[in-house]
């Protein structure tokens, strides 16, 4: 046994490919540790036991690739090598070559796994995001290292070498590798983990059952760490105890129970299977038609086609009749089947979507491209050394036509890559269909195609082309390893910034029912063009020889591909602008140390804007004419003005006009210096004309996302200001240093001095838009005509709102009511009409229930607009008398489907009490700690208020109860803070422990004193009376509840308590 | 008549092995004989001349197109058996010449079909036709290699250690049926079984460490020994003394007994005069050269 494992080790040392391997382990892993936010919280330190752990489980993935690699090396030696019957008579024992062997395999994935870990933490120490530690404690590191590290490469490769030995199958034991990564992947869903936790909660259940069976230890790691505290996290490593322990023992008895197994029962050498070949009448036959005679041979391109044909027919047989390849058929059914139910179940908290077809091929796409890489690399290397290694290359090669099998090789690639992809097509109709969704949209299926199979097939040809130049099977496919890695994966994306580069990559974009892929179709086609002119010339330059090179063929479609790639490139790069973060941070830091004065520095305040804005969409471009009208509030004389303009806007005019002077503007920032004082009370004006258009080669910005059909933007942010903007500041304290800024501006604290006064507007906004659309923005719709072919809108706001608006534009469908003298309006996309009714009839809920126990509705229309997920970051959001919702998130949900869960209920009740409670018009809280209380926490308590009408005490105990969970799997990952004090980014505070507060409140003293605490607090500060900060609510709240329940209400906002689930029915 | 005239070839691999050393051949219609013994160079060259491998100096002329830089020419009209090869799995017999043939360019698919089974019928392998080459054994795998290299039109055909692992009665069917063909084209047989090239070459050359050692017809070199060869049985241990005296040209066993063969104009004492073989012409050529 000694002797094989030496063996083995030392031939590995032996191999320069093997230190190329170990290299790039150090290089990637020290990159990816530099570079790699890896971080769960700014709270939990980089070198805390909680996140060391959680980073080595993660790392410890990577021993699949180890382990498979050297599996199919290390078990089929032999076979190989052909030295299998020459060893095996020698009187090696088998239990003693087979543990031998499996010891070699272990401890050369372990030591690239170990190696893998060691170098990322290095390289996480010297990283930019090197702030946040403690001191090194070396255990923190060993633990989890033997717990995860080990015993999972125990686990891969016990597997790998069962199936190895007892198949004698390499393929069998690629596939498996693949297998074991999908079950990471499912495993990874169902874990609980705190990357996951947002975007897909499970319910406990799963994660129980995934804390048990998956093999890869960490469901069951983040199942035991989930309740722990921030101080756990950083001074605790998980005690190898209940879950936890039962998983890591199981996974360890299963491994040593399958090497057990292959010791007593795998059999050394390849047993041929006997064929009795049938003895058919075949025997008897006898031919006696003709004798031999030479047979007319033609070599013309014809001729040429024939042979790639009989090439690819050969290739195709040999794949497609294989069991690995229907093995790996059902390995990418099955995990892109994953991802489709996950996509469409989207956990615990949100309900089902609807099974479009935008949906599955946004599965499709960006699952399928990766897993598809694998095949690939493992089909172009058995294609490509096929000949060779059934040593019928010889003969193959002295033919006439063989030059042909090169692109033959391709055509099967290329045929294996669309089998695949008609396969995904089919299983995302198949969802559909079981998912009852028949609205199938098959040309929307196409763009699987163009998105991933083409980038592929690209793939293909680059990889063959690598193999045929470098011409050693091994280094070879470690460079297309390298290759693959950077120039199609999103690991590459970091590395390869130039879009011409890019042409391997897929999309990683959702599609959008109302916008489709936008406008990064085109930039995708290009991009793929000028990929295909570049693997053309190149096939051309390295297929043909020399001399052939210079005939006027070759030199022609050479010269063909070059304008092709010419043309394409310079489309691409003309508008391309490069994303360079350190300049932006330059940008910010000089702006700061430019124009930090003006902080402190009397500026005008904005009272009246007038603007027009002219959309046009098909050109993702808008035009912004303005006035606003000034005014001096500071009580000071303004002598200095700083104006400033949002990125990337090209300000045709900007002109600031005093009753003295016209001072023109031409800079994004600059500073205006009047010539006579601007006096307390005086009033000046601004006149702008600014453009803006976005290039898709440099993406889209999400709340300026001005795209074909589903327009919105936040458009108040990208309208000129005034003063010094605290917003701008680079946040990171690591940065600041670097770039040797101070102190960044605080947010005030909850108990600074009050010094809020409302600085709201009368807004009057003209738009026009294409010639189909509908523009909506905020406000009243006054007038509303055509002109030159396109629809113009006049908005103007009855009442005064914050200087906060935005508009969105869109071929809608529309629903109309008018209800107790208000308009209610739901502009939706045609075909998303399921929760039109349903949406009316909770926001004439909400409205009901606002006015009586809040107050009056400050507007006359009530107007839901659905805008394209080409916005992202929030499924609904509310501006003055218009919410505006995203398509992909609530409000296009199946409401009917498995957990009956009433989100349109939930988005009517939360975004339309904003209109009380938030920065819309009523009441606006002071920007500081706390603020988010104010705003957010009410929204919630109206929202289960609505909840509770509509479906009982019960529902909307269940949804008070998974806002407690959500806060208490939060908490333990930042600092607490009371909810009088909250954070703004502490939402799991004042959202979810929000929501379970107010309810109690409720409870306790009863929903309509909590409501008339509301009503009281909203007369006394809402505009123009004096800003709110949190303890003018809890003063009301005192004001109505009884003296005993005084002392619970401070510790219910004031202080931090532990809620578990026993304390939500204590009233 | 085609024609192939090798001039000046050369060599030299990577790791410095001399491969082929200037050679130069000229031969015609008709089996041509190359013998020598492993690793004489002789799979060198001919991987050369089809075109698997480039040469370092030097000139190939098949029918007056150099090959060495037009390599496709001469694979329009070649067949080739390696000396070791291997199938493809999963494909039978038919299937696989099918393939090959189209390959060599035989597009017409009666004609090549005609051609197919009719092989098959002269290798004998037409009852296994649809049987996986894979399965078959060394000698039907072999007849198999004859088969294929005789797709299409060949005018010249290479084969390279052919009877090697064939029995008797199937080296003898397939050296009949090289025989048969071998008048309208070039056949050159590599080989290290001298008896194979006597039974059916018409010219020949013996190479050695990348060498050409001698060129010529195989009845001018044994003209060339006639009355020259002696041989005499002898004890293993007078071995040392029979070497240094006399110019040994072979030793073999002959019943358990030591018989040697030495190259002498005249007799010498106690040895018996024998005709001349290849054998004695090939290793009279091999001992020369080292000597």
């Amino acid at each position: 046994m000694k002797t094989i494992f030496l063996f083995d080790i030392k031939s590995r040392f032996q191999k320069w490919g093997f230190y190329i391997l170990l290299l790039l382990i150090v290089a990637l892993g020290f990159i990816g540790g530099q570079n790699a936010r890896f971080s769960v919280s700014e709270n939990i330190f980089l070198n805390s036991p909680y996140q060391i752990s959680f980073i080595t489980t993660f790392l410890s993935l990577t021993t699949i690739l180890f382990s498979t690699i050297f599996a199919s090396q290390l078990l089929f030696k032999e076979a190989d090598a052909r030295f299998e019957l020459l060893l095996f008579s020698t009187p090696v024992k088998r239990r003693q070559y087979l543990l031998g062997r499996y010891a070699a395999l272990f401890a050369i994935s372990v030591v690239c796994v170990l190696l893998l870990i060691i170098v990322f933490f290095i390289g996480q120490s010297f990283g930019k995001f090197a702030g946040n530690k403690t001191s090194f404690v070396l255990s923190y590191y060993l633990y989890p290292i033997v717990l995860f590290a080990f015993i999972n490469t125990l686990f891969t490769t016990s597997v790998l070498s069962c199936v190895g030995w007892f198949t004698k199958n390499k393929l069998l034991v690629y596939v498996s590798g693949l297998l074991l990564y999908i079950v990471y992947m499912v495993a990874l869903m169902y874990s609980g983990s705190p990357l996951m936790a947002q975007s897909m909660p499970q319910s406990e259940q799963a994660q129980l059952i995934a804390a048990y069976i998956d093999p890869f230890g960490f469901s069951a790691f983040f199942h035991q760490t989930s309740n722990w505290s921030v101080l756990e996290r950083n001074t605790q490593v998980v005690s190898l105890s209940g879950i936890f322990f039962i998983n890591r023992l199981g996974v360890l008895l299963i491994s040593t129970g399958l090497l057990f197994l292959c010791v007593k029962k795998a059999s050394l050498i390849k047993k041929s299977k006997y064929k009795k070949v049938k003895e058919t009448v075949l025997s008897h036959e006898k031919y006696n038609n003709t004798i031999y005679k030479a047979a007319g041979t033609h070599h013309r391109l014809q001729d040429q086609l024939k042979a790639m044909r009989s090439f690819t027919k050969l290739h195709l047989i040999y794949i497609f009749k294989s069991i690995p390849f229907v093995l790996t058929a059902l390995a990418l059914l099955f995990a892109i089947g994953m991802e489709m139910y996950a996509e469409i179940e989207k956990g615990i908290r949100i309900p089902q979507k609807y099974a479009s077809s935008g949906l599955m091929v946004s599965t499709i796409i960006q699952n399928f491209h990766g897993l598809c890489i694998i095949a690939i690399v493992y089909y172009a290397h058995e294609l490509f050394w096929k000949s060779h290694t059934a040593n019928f290359h010889l003969i193959e090669n002295s033919t006439a036509n063989f030059k042909t099998n090169f692109f033959a090789k391709w055509l099967s690639l290329t045929l294996i890559i669309l089998a695949f992809s008609v396969l995904m097509i089919f299983e995302g109709v198949a969802f559909q269909f079981l998912y009852n969704y028949s609205k199938i949209e098959l040309t929307v299926y196409l763009y699987v195609f163009l998105f991933t199979t083409f980038p592929l097939i690209l793939l293909g040809g680059l990889v063959l082309l690598i193999h045929k130049l470098v011409r050693q099977k091994y280094i070879g496919l470690g460079l297309i390893v390298v290759f693959t890695l950077i120039m199609a994966t999103p690991l590459g994306k970091k590395l390869v910034s130039l879009p011409l580069l890019k042409f391997l990559q897929t999309l990683s974009f959702d599609y959008s029912d109302m916008n489709g892929f936008g406008e990064y179709i085109a930039v995708f086609e290009w991009r793929l063009i000028f990929g295909l002119a570049v693997t053309g010339i190149l096939l051309l330059f390295f297929h043909l020889p020399k001399s052939k090179l210079l005939k006027w063929q070759p030199v022609l479609a050479i010269a063909l591909f070059g304008m092709m790639a010419f043309c394409t490139g310079t489309k691409l790069l003309t508008n391309y602008q490069s994303k360079n973060s350190d300049a932006g941070l330059l940008a910010q830091a000089s702006y700061e140390k430019g124009y930090r004065k003006y902080q402190t520095l009397p500026q005008p305040t904005i009272t009246n804007v007038i603007t027009s804005v002219d959309l046009f969409p098909e050109n993702n471009a808008y035009t912004i004419k303005g006035n606003y009208l000034l005014k001096n509030k500071t009580g000071q004389n303004i002598n200095e003005i700083l104006v400033n303009f949002g990125d990337d806007f090209i300000i045709n005019k900007a002109i600031l006009i005093t009753s003295e002077e016209r001072l023109p503007v031409t800079n994004q920032y600059q500073v205006i210096s009047l010539h006579k004082d601007l006096l307390p009370d005086q009033e000046a004006s601004f006149e702008f004309d600014i453009h803006y258009q976005w290039k898709a080669v440099n993406g889209h910005q999400s709340f300026n996302a001005i795209v074909a059909n589903g327009s919105f933007m936040r458009i108040s942010r990208y309208y000129p200001v005034f003063g010094y903007m605290a917003d701008n500041e680079v946040q990171d304290e690591y940065q600041r240093k670097q770039l040797q800024l101070g102190e960044a501006t605080p947010v005030k604290q909850y108990d600074a001095p009050k010094s809020g006064i409302y600085d709201f507007i009368n807004l009057d906004m003209t738009i026009s838009t294409s010639a189909k659309q509908f523009a909506i923005a905020v406000g009243e719709l006054k007038k509303e005509w055509k002109e030159n072919n396109r629809n113009y809108f006049q908005y103007k706001t009855s009442a005064a709102i914050p200087f906060r608006f935005a508009l969105s534009s869109a071929e809608y469908a529309v629903k109309k009511e008018k209800y107790r003298g208000k308009r209610f309006e739901i502009y939706y996309h045609p075909t998303h009409y399921e929760n039109v009714e349903h949406l009316l009839k909770n926001a004439k809920l909400t409205i009901d229930y606002c006015e009586a126990n809040f107050g009056a509705y400050p507007f006359n229309t009530i107007r839901f607009a659905e805008i394209s997920n080409f916005t992202r970051g929030f499924a609904a959001t509310a501006y003055p008398a218009t919410i505006y919702m995203t398509e992909d998130m609530i409000f296009h949900a199946n409401l009917k489907g498995d957990k009956q869960q009433d989100v349109i209920n939930e988005l009517a009740g939360h975004e339309l009490s904003h209109l009380w409670w938030g920065n819309n018009s009523q009441m606006s809280p002071d920007e500081r700690d706390g603020a988010a209380m104010l705003s957010e926490t009410f929204a919630m308590y109206t929202e289960m208020m609505l909840l509770k009408k509509m479906y009982g005490k019960e529902k909307m105990l269940e949804r008070i109860k998974m806002h407690l969970d959500i806060y208490n799997s939060q908490k333990g990952f930042a600092d607490e803070q009371p909810l009088y004090k909250v954070k703004s980014e502490s939402s799991h505070i004042s959202y979810s422990k929000g929501a379970v507060v107010m309810y109690q409140l409720s409870e306790m003293i009863g929903e309509e004193k909590v409501n008339r605490a509301l009503h009281n607090f909203l007369v006394k500060y809402k505009y123009p009376n004096p800003k709110p900060i949190t303890t003018d609510f809890i003063d009301e709240l005192y004001k109505v509840a009884d003296v005993k329940f005084h002392k619970k209400i401070e510790e219910m906002f004031i202080k931090v308590t532990e809620i578990n689930e026993k304390d939500l029915k204590l009233y | 008549m085609n024609s192939l005239k090798i001039k000046n070839l050369s060599k030299t691999y990577s790791n410095g092995v001399k491969a082929i050393n200037n050679i130069n051949l000229e031969i015609e219609n008709g089996m041509f004989g190359l013998l020598g013994p492993n690793g004489a160079g002789k799979s060198s060259l001919m991987k050369i001349i089809v075109g698997l491998q480039s040469a370092d100096s030097g000139e190939i002329i098949f029918n007056d197109v150099n090959v060495l830089s037009n390599t496709t020419y001469i694979k329009k009209h070649l067949g080739f058996l390696p000396q070791d090869f291997g199938v493809y799995p999963k494909i039978s017999a038919y299937n696989l010449l099918n393939h090959l043939a189209i390959l060599k360019g035989v597009t017409n698919d009666a004609e090549r079909k005609e051609q197919i089974l009719a092989l098959l019928d002269k290798v004998n392998l037409f009852q296994h036709r649809k049987k996986e080459v894979h399965t078959f054994s060394g000698g039907m795998r072999q007849r198999f290699g004859v088969a294929q290299a005789l797709l299409g039109n060949p005018k010249i055909v290479i084969v390279d250690e052919p009877t090697a692992g064939l029995d008797p009665e199937e080296r003898n069917r397939f050296n009949s049926l090289l025989s048969e063909i071998g008048e309208e084209i070039i056949i050159i047989l590599s080989t290290h079984l001298v008896e194979d090239v006597r039974n059916l070459c018409s010219k020949m050359a013996i190479m050695n460490n990348g060498a050409v050692l001698a060129y010529g017809s195989p009845a001018d070199f044994l003209r060339e020994l006639n009355g020259k060869i002696w041989q005499k049985e002898i004890s293993k241990k007078e071995m040392e003394t029979y070497k240094s005296d006399f110019n040994i040209i072979s030793s073999q066993f002959i019943s358990g007994k030591m018989n040697i063969h030495i190259l002498a104009d005249n007799n010498p004492e106690n040895f018996e005069p024998v005709t001349p073989t290849l054998e004695d012409v090939y290793f009279t050529t091999l001992n020369q050269s080292k000597a």
